[in-house]
């Protein structure tokens, strides 16, 4: 698994803004703890008490090879193409009526890595008027696909319909 | 002297008529005076404001000057008539009354000369009586003759007064008649003119009147065209701001109606709805993003 394969690797766990601020503080993390600890570099053991156990073990899957742990400059290579990798990540907003569960996170990021890009990681807000579906902001446009504009619309192009109902003749 | 000529029959009557002739005269000026005050005689006439009741007075007046003056002249001509019966026999009277005393000295006169010729020729033979009484005769026969001649003189006299005084009279009535024609003259002439002017007044005042009227209707026409404009404009723009603002209202409650029905329908689904309509909704959130270019545009860059 070359450097682009594993930096890929990592990005695609990376379904969030929360998972990317992770890994973010992770590179950071890794980078100043591989300057003080010469010699020695375990990741788990750096990591375990830094991010989640789930950024934990991609890291861990990715760099558990001994280059990584020895050899300053290839490390720095790494973790400077992860770091410009994942700070040319684009946003997409997503505005919820609900807060997003684990299956809502995984299956909206599966959708946009899919249909869209392996470069974009998922901004969620919570809205209750949104009632239902998403209001989206992606590369400063905004659209709203949510369930009360959805009803809005609904309503108004069947108003006549609405207020016949109202004034029952 | 003069009261001798005036107490006689024939300077009575002269007398008399110069009288009645300065009291025609002055009836005459004051009459004018009357009538036409202000005016100077044989100035233009010029018909006076109220001519019409003017000419009527006059009229009235002539026709009673006129009856006046036949009155007066019929009086005037009696008059004359019976002073003209008094004069004849006072003049009659007079002339007996003389010839009884022109006898009655002649008588003295004959018996003087008769005493004077029988004392003076008493022894003459002559038979005197035969005489006197011839010379009587002759003498009393040239006395009647002066006397019918002095009477022929006075009736001629008399006559000519009394001719003097019917043409007096009759120049009198004659002038009247003319003053009289003179007013009715100038009563037609008042008339016609007044009834010029009656005439030109009317249709004057008529046309004046008529267009008064004209102009009153088309002015009463435009303004009641302008009120009723007005009105129905006020009328239209009321109407227009009750419908409006009925319209609005009723938009204002269907709109809440509206709101409300939409209101609750959000509440109702947003309860309703399951993480799993959730996650579907979302999803169909991305792919409607997606057929709608939302993400392509920016993946062209």
């Amino acid at each position: 698994m070359n450097v682009k394969e594993k930096i890929e690797l990592i990005l695609k766990h990376i379904r969030t803004a929360e998972e990317r601020e992770e890994v973010e503080g992770a590179i950071t993390v890794l980078r100043e703890s591989r300057y003080h600890e010469s010699g020695s570099f375990d990741i788990g053991e750096i990591l375990r008490e830094k991010v989640s156990r789930k950024i934990a073990s991609i890291f861990q899957e990715v760099i558990a090879s001994d280059e990584y742990r020895k050899d300053s400059a290839t490390s720095e290579i790494f973790f400077s193409e992860l770091e410009k990798s994942v700070r040319a990540m684009r946003p997409l907003s997503i505005t919820l009526a609900v807060e997003p569960d684990e299956k809502t996170i995984e299956r909206a990021s599966s959708w946009v890595t899919r249909e869209v890009g392996k470069d974009i990681y998922l901004v969620f807000k919570r809205d209750g008027r949104v009632l239902g579906g998403a209001e989206l902001v992606f590369a400063g446009r905004y659209r709203d696909f949510s369930l009360a504009w959805r009803l809005e619309t609904f309503f108004w192009a069947r108003k006549e319909d609405v207020r016949s109902m109202i004034h029952p003749s | 002297m003069t009261f001798d000529f005036l107490n006689s029959p024939l300077g009575f009557f002269i007398a008399s008529s110069i009288v009645i002739f300065i009291l025609f005269l002055s009836f005459r000026f004051l009459s004018r005076r009357l009538f036409f005050p202000g005016q100077r005689i044989g100035a233009p006439e010029v018909p006076p404001a109220g001519g019409g009741e003017i000419i009527r007075k006059a009229e009235e007046e002539a026709l009673r000057i006129t009856e006046d003056s036949h009155k007066q002249a019929s009086e005037i001509l009696q008059h004359a008539t019976a002073l003209n019966d008094r004069v004849e026999k006072e003049l009659t009277h007079a002339l007996e009354e003389r010839i009884r005393t022109e006898t009655a000295r002649l008588s003295e006169l004959t018996q003087r000369l008769v005493g004077q010729f029988e004392s003076s020729f008493s022894e003459t033979k002559i038979d005197l009586a035969g005489e006197i009484q011839k010379m009587s005769s002759v003498y009393a026969g040239k006395v009647r003759e002066d006397v019918d001649k002095i009477l022929h003189e006075l009736e001629d006299e008399a006559k000519k007064n009394r001719d003097a005084v019917i043409r007096s009279l009759e120049e009198i009535r004659v002038e009247t008649q003319q003053e009289i024609a003179s007013y009715i003259e100038i009563r037609k002439n008042y008339s016609s003119e007044l009834q010029k002017m009656y005439a030109s007044i009317v249709q004057e005042s008529r046309g004046g009147i008529d267009g008064f009227l004209r102009k009153l209707d088309e002015e009463i026409q435009s303004r009641d065209k302008t009120l009723a404009d007005l009105f129905r404009e006020l009328t239209s723009a009321a109407e227009k701001e009750v419908a409006e603002y009925k319209a609005s209202r009723f938009q204002r409650v269907d709109d809440a109606i509206f709101r409300i029905v939409m209101f609750v329908s959000r509440e109702v689904l947003g309860k309703t709805l399951s993480p799993e309509d959730h996650q579907e909704l979302i999803i169909r959130a991305l792919e409607d993003a997606k057929r709608e270019g939302f993400f392509t545009v920016e993946n062209k860059k």
